[in-house]
């Protein structure tokens, strides 16, 4: 016979199977209680978010999340970059705009087009190059650029806007003349110089020649 | 009352054991083996043994092939007790019984040569999926006939949930499995993108619910108050848990998809459904405790209740922690991360795993007309599971949520703390052996259990035909007491009314969504695939990339940052099948092709990714570089792909093959300017192609 509590006789359903008996136990009441609320919870989340739209869904939720960051989007909105035209007519051009006397392009510093350039950076950089272009190990993986040592040209602004502009196509990195177009590459490049001797940490060991 | 005497079939009860014990033991050993393959990539044995491969072999090893035969095991052992009366015919018992163990081993072998439709547990491709609808029908047939020559008047709720399984199974394995065959073992699935997905997650989550849980349920059912002794706590509890689990369970399948492309509508019932599942599934987890109360003195001593107490209150934890993590917030954090498959593990280790061992030590021995060999041994194997279950949690949890957190970091400025994704990668890596050591304890119980069983059977006789006696049926009608009881005596009517409780939220959630998509179809954002792109989906599909990548951007300010703007439906209107994937173990790949990665970073890091990725866990895939494409089907892809709707025109089916040859000699020149030698007739060519091609929107002007 099976074994049953003395409290229980009393519930002890009259059927059987296979030796397996019942009891007509209540439903714990707080098992009742679980279930009631969570169908009330599920009510008002319905209503809140279907029939009276009070909760924000995931799109709406997305836009409240991204106005935090307007720096990160104002991109998408901007106007289409001009061509991707010769490097040698655009160096030129801003020559002029700088007014420069040199024959020479001058990074630029204000800290509007170095906040864009780091942006840049971080956005399509800081991928293989390391957030702080550090560099990170490995064969499709980008050097250090905060040294002084430099595979292509002698680290040059000219060397780094024509690397950047071309890729290193055979070495994984893309040709960034299409993408970015010229104004956004002197920005993120002038960014670049700005690093220079920065000195972040875990950085990757030098590639290519010194230049001082 | 004439008493009558008949046999009950042991025979098919041992048989489906045996096929348990050793598709278990399969099914981990490829658990180990996968856990190891992350950590050490080297254990990527080429073509075949690589991770993408292996990983569907073990899952669906461990779903239909271990936890199958045990659920068939004991609903055989079962049914004929509790309907006293033998199995309604030998011939379908052994029918059934070859069947199942001819299709694992059919999926074992497709899955290892890259046939995979890529659904998730719905991998095997059509003429297997036939297979296991004849079979699936053969159990019906036998299981129902079994209860309509029952000598008990009623049915006991063990039965109820036996009935549920089979109705809901048979209703999510046919529609999740429909598709149009290309040629014998590849196939395009009817529905497209967003549909496809929530048909599959509606099949993925019911699978956990009809194949994982209501037929454990009822197992538990029969075999805990069995071995306890003990009278089930209540039976109004077992009514209402059980018509509130089978219909409510069906309506949470969306949950898999929060913060995805599927409507916001559906979302929204998938979590309440889920947080409404909570005290129905909990009800289980009382009846099966609760019908402890005064024996737990005994399942001190006893190790087949032990086993079953750690199962039991598996499920209730992995219960609780299923609505959880519906909620949003907390599915925004988890979703993608090993947390999930800590979540599912804690399921199919504890719950469906150590309720199958402590329902094998009780049965083997009382079939073979014996005691159990070694119980000392048997406990042995408990607390080594157990120990086994503590450290596979503890790591998946810890990595789950560290990956989750890192994802999300930003730093002050806004931007991400990690960007490259690798460092994520990497920290979690002595978590993977964890998990790996975790699993290697599992298994080393099972080996115990193997050893204990042999030995038990070798000092057992089977009693293939145990011979039983009851009263003939009844026919007079007595006064019932109860609507439910009423129901418990008709079969036919409980039959219809559980299918509906069943179908009803698939209906719901389903079909409207297809009637609006058929009336006014999501607008494309993307360009049809080319013939080689295609291609080159189906290698990505045949290799299993989806296992660690997914395709699906979600609206968060960290995810846009890192791959690109948030996935909407339009991007997935030609995907068949979708993509999207469960798991990041690698980057999220939907906008891959407008990510800074080249055709040549593609090519080396496709060929050796820990060269290009110094501690990637991402296997090698040389063989893509030198296998050739096979472009024998590419036309009849593009035929099939237009009489599923795709506005591929004529032309596009007679040229295919020209048009692939072209763009292959066009990104081949492209990968010899990079320095290297690929030739256009190689699989690499097309998967690039492929990559290069995600995640492109058509150009709008403004
Ligand atoms: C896919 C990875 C990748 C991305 C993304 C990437 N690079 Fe590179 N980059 C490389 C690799 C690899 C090299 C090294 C080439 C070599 O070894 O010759 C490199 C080299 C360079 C160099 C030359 C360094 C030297 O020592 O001469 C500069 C400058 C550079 N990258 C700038 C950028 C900028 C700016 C961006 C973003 C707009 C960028 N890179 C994005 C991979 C990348
Ligand atoms: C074992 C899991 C795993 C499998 C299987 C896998 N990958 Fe990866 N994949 C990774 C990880 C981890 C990374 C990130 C580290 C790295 O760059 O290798 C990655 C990176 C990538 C990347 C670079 C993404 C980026 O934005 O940096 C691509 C492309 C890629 N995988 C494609 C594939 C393809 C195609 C397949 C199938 C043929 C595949 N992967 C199979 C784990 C995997």
């Amino acid at each position: 016979m099976v074994n049953v509590l003395e409290d229980e006789k009393d519930i002890l359903l009259d059927h059987e199977y296979d030796g397996i008996h019942e009891l007509d136990n209540f439903l714990p009441p707080w098992w009742t209680m679980l279930f009631y609320i969570t169908i009330v919870f599920a009510v008002i989340y319905f209503v809140g978010y279907e029939v009276m739209g009070v909760f924000k869904q995931p799109a709406e939720e997305y836009q409240a999340e991204i106005a935090q960051y307007p720096d990160y989007y104002e991109d998408e909105t901007e106007e289409e970059e001009e061509g991707d035209d010769d490097i040698a007519a655009f160096l030129a051009k801003k020559q002029q705009q700088q007014g420069n006397k040199k024959e020479v392009v001058v990074a630029l510093t204000d800290e509007k087009s170095i906040g864009k350039g780091r942006r840049l950076f971080r956005k399509n950089c800081a991928l293989c190059h390391g957030k702080n272009a550090e560099g990170i190990e490995g064969q499709g993986q980008g050097p250090n650029l905060t040294d002084n040592y430099w595979i292509h040209g002698e680290g040059k602004i000219e060397d780094i806007i024509h690397t950047v502009k071309t890729g290193v196509i055979e070495k994984g990195m893309q040709p960034w003349g299409p993408t970015l177009g010229n104004t956004k590459i002197l920005q993120v490049v002038s960014y670049i110089i700005s690093l220079k001797g920065s000195n972040p940490p875990n950085a990757r060991g030098p590639d290519g020649k010194e230049y001082k | 009352m004439s008493v009558e005497t008949f046999h009950y079939d042991n025979k098919i009860v041992r048989n489906f054991a045996f096929a348990t014990v050793f598709w278990g033991v399969v099914g981990m050993f490829f658990g180990v083996l996968i856990a190891f393959q992350l950590p050490l990539p080297g254990l990527n044995f080429g073509e075949h043994f690589s991770f993408g491969r292996l990983r569907p072999i073990h899952t669906n090893a461990a779903i239909f092939a271990f936890v199958g035969n045990a659920i068939f095991m004991g609903i055989y052992y079962s049914l004929q007790r509790l309907c006293k009366a033998r199995m309604f015919s030998d011939k379908l018992s052994k029918i059934h019984f070859w069947g199942w163990q001819f299709i694992i081993v059919a999926a074992a072998v497709t899955l290892l040569f890259g046939y995979t439709t890529s659904k998730e547990y719905a991998e095997l491709e059509w003429p297997i999926d036939i297979a296991i609808t004849f079979i699936w029908v053969v159990f019906g047939i036998n299981m129902f006939g079994t209860i309509s020559v029952r000598r008990e008047k009623h049915m006991y709720v063990a039965i109820w949930f036996y009935i549920a399984t089979f109705i809901a199974v048979a209703v999510l394995h046919i529609f999740n499995s429909l598709a149009l065959p290309v040629s014998f073992m590849k196939s395009y699935p009817i529905y497209a993108g967003v549909q496809d997905a929530l048909v599959q997650w509606w099949y993925g989550h019911n699978a956990v619910a009809f194949f994982l849980t209501t037929p454990y349920l009822g197992l538990m059912y029969y075999y805990l108050p069995k071995i306890a002794d003990r009278p089930v706590y209540s039976y109004r509890l077992s009514i209402i848990h059980f018509w509130s689990l089978v219909f409510i369970y069906i309506w949470a399948g969306p949950h898999h998809l929060l913060y995805s492309a599927v409507s916001p509508w559906a979302q929204t019932l998938g979590v309440i459904f889920s947080i409404m599942l909570i005290a129905p599934s909990w009800g289980g987890m009382l009846n099966g405790l609760l019908t402890l109360r005064g024996a737990w003195h005994t399942v001190a001593k006893n190790v087949e209740l032990k086993f079953m107490v750690v199962a039991v209150t598996s499920y209730g934890m992995v219960t609780l922690e299923g609505p959880l993590m519906s909620f949003k917030s907390v599915n925004s954090l988890a979703h993608f991360t090993d947390w999930i498959v800590g979540h599912v593990h804690n399921g199919t280790l504890g719950w469906n795993g150590f309720l199958t061992f402590g329902i094998v030590y009780w049965l083997i021995p009382r079939i073979y007309n014996t005691k159990l060999y070694s119980p000392r041994l048997a406990n042995a194997h408990f607390w080594i599971g157990t120990l086994g279950i503590v450290f596979y949690l503890v790591a998946m949890y810890f990595s789950g949520i560290t990956q989750g957190l890192m994802w999300k970091e930003l730093d002050p400025d806004g931007g991400l703390m990690h960007e490259n994704f690798l460092s994520t990668v990497k920290q979690i890596i002595p978590m993977y052996y964890l998990r790996g050591i975790g699993g290697l304890l599992y298994i080393t119980g099972v080996f115990l259990m193997v050893y204990n069983l042999f030995k038990t059977v070798k000092q057992g006789n089977l009693q293939a035909d145990e011979e039983a006696s009851a009263p003939a049926l009844e026919q007079e009608k007595t006064k019932v007491k109860s609507t439910h009881r009423f129901l418990e005596g008709h079969l036919g009517l409980f039959f219809i009314l559980s299918t509906l409780a069943i179908i009803a939220g698939g209906l719901i959630e389903l079909v409207p969504g297809a009637m609006n998509e058929f009336i006014s179809p999501t607008k494309p954002l993307v360009e049809k695939y080319s013939p080689l792109e295609l291609e080159g989906r189906d290698i990505y599909i045949r290799e299993g990339c989806n296992n660690c990548h997914s395709q699906m951007i979600r609206p968060f300010h960290n995810e846009t940052l890192r791959y690109g703007a948030y996935s909407e439906a339009g991007d997935y209107v030609y995907d068949r099948p979708f993509l999207w994937g469960s798991k990041r173990t690698g980057p999220d790949l939907h906008r891959i092709g407008l990510r800074p990665r080249n055709e040549v970073w593609h090519y080396d890091h496709m060929v050796n990714p820990q060269k290009s990725s110094p501690g990637s866990v991402m296997p090698p895939y040389p063989w893509l570089a030198t296998n050739k494409l096979d472009t024998s089907t590419t036309s009849k892809k593009i035929q099939v792909m237009r009489s599923l709707g795709v506005p591929y025109n004529y032309d596009d089916v007679r040229n295919a093959e020209e048009n692939l040859q072209k763009e292959a000699q066009e990104l081949s020149d492209i990968l010899k300017k990079g320095k290297i030698d690929c030739a256009p007739d190689r699989e690499m060519i097309a998967l690039i192609a492929y990559l290069k091609k995600l995640g492109k929107r058509i150009k709008v002007k403004k």
